[in-house]
């Protein structure tokens, strides 16, 4: 990937980070469902802990993370769209990272596979933001 | 890369009322994050304005709309308010704009909305979200149903960005 192709997905992943952390109050709004009936739903007792996770006092185990993507038919990663731009920030770049590593040791089959595969996971990145 | 589609730039639009305001939150001009009725039964501006400071750091917006009070020197609550939220947005560092009614209808004009009624039925039409919100026509000696500042608050927002207020709501297919 050439430094244009850095510098523009950096640019995306930065405008990326202006979503909020999580998306879980809007979908249940617009489900028209109410906190108890979503931790009816999640194995809760009351809607408290749906409330925190709303208003993030507390991030929700992964259990429960999949329990609102099938709730809401949404995946994860856009549930929870504020967290995942910045842990797909933190990897990409580490990624870029490992690459340049990668590129300056001797090439051998296996280095290629690693090196296919990083590239791989910088396209769908991109594509993502495209 | 960096046009206005792009970016997940949120709104949060305010609509005051005699009873307190309300307040819808929009990301992008489709997407609606929040909305909801302050009210209380005797309203003070300083509560109108910690409930404002609260959802102002709960949603971080970029950009703060609230509804033009008729004149510079309107004494009413809501004129107080507008006015108090215009500091509370220069401390958050936001970008605060102030629409009037009449802003809004003129950009609607192609639509033939002639009431907030109108209005509301358009927005309702096109976040179905709020459809279950969305009041009766109002007869001569009722009252504006509170629940018409919901409407009125997003009308701002979406007259707020740079698309055409029109194209955003003439399109049949709900955000």
């Amino acid at each position: 990937m050439n430094v244009q192709g850095w510098t523009s997905l950096l640019l995306c992943l930065y405008m990326a980070a202006y979503k909020l952390k999580n998306y879980l109050r809007m979908h249940r709004r617009r489900s028209g469902l109410i906190q108890d009936e979503i931790a009816y739903l999640l194995g809760s007792r009351d809607g408290c802990r749906v409330s925190r996770y709303e208003r993030l006092r507390r991030g929700p185990l992964l259990e429960i993370a999949l329990a609102y993507e099938v709730i809401f038919n949404v995946p994860v990663s856009e549930l929870f769209g504020g967290v995942f731009a910045e842990v797909e920030k933190r990897v990409i770049r580490r990624i870029g990272h490992l690459g340049r590593k990668l590129h300056l040791r001797m090439p051998t089959r296996l280095s290629q596979r690693k090196l296919e595969s990083l590239a791989a996971a910088l396209r769908a990145s991109r594509e993502r933001h495209d | 890369m960096t046009s206005r589609s792009r970016t997940n730039k949120r709104t949060l639009s305010i609509c005051p009322i005699s009873i307190g305001f309300g307040f819808v939150v929009l990301e992008r001009s489709e997407r609606l994050l929040d909305w909801g009725l302050i009210s209380r039964r005797r309203p003070c501006v300083q509560y109108c304005l910690d409930r404002t400071e609260r959802l102002l750091e709960q949603y971080q917006p970029q950009i703060l709309v609230v509804q033009a009070p008729r004149s510079r020197t309107a004494r009413c609550r809501a004129g107080t308010l507008a006015r108090s939220i215009r500091g509370l947005a220069a401390t958050h560092h936001v970008t605060y704009k102030a629409l009037s009614y009449d802003h809004v209808r003129h950009r609607l004009r192609p639509l033939h909305v002639k009431s907030k009624y109108d209005i509301a039925c358009v927005i309702a039409s096109k976040f179905p979200e709020l459809a279950p919100r969305l009041p009766g026509r109002r007869k001569p000696w009722q009252s504006e149903a509170s629940a018409m500042s919901l409407f009125l608050a997003l009308a701002f927002a979406l007259a707020s960005t740079g698309p055409s207020l029109t194209r955003i709501l003439s399109t049949s297919d709900p955000a």
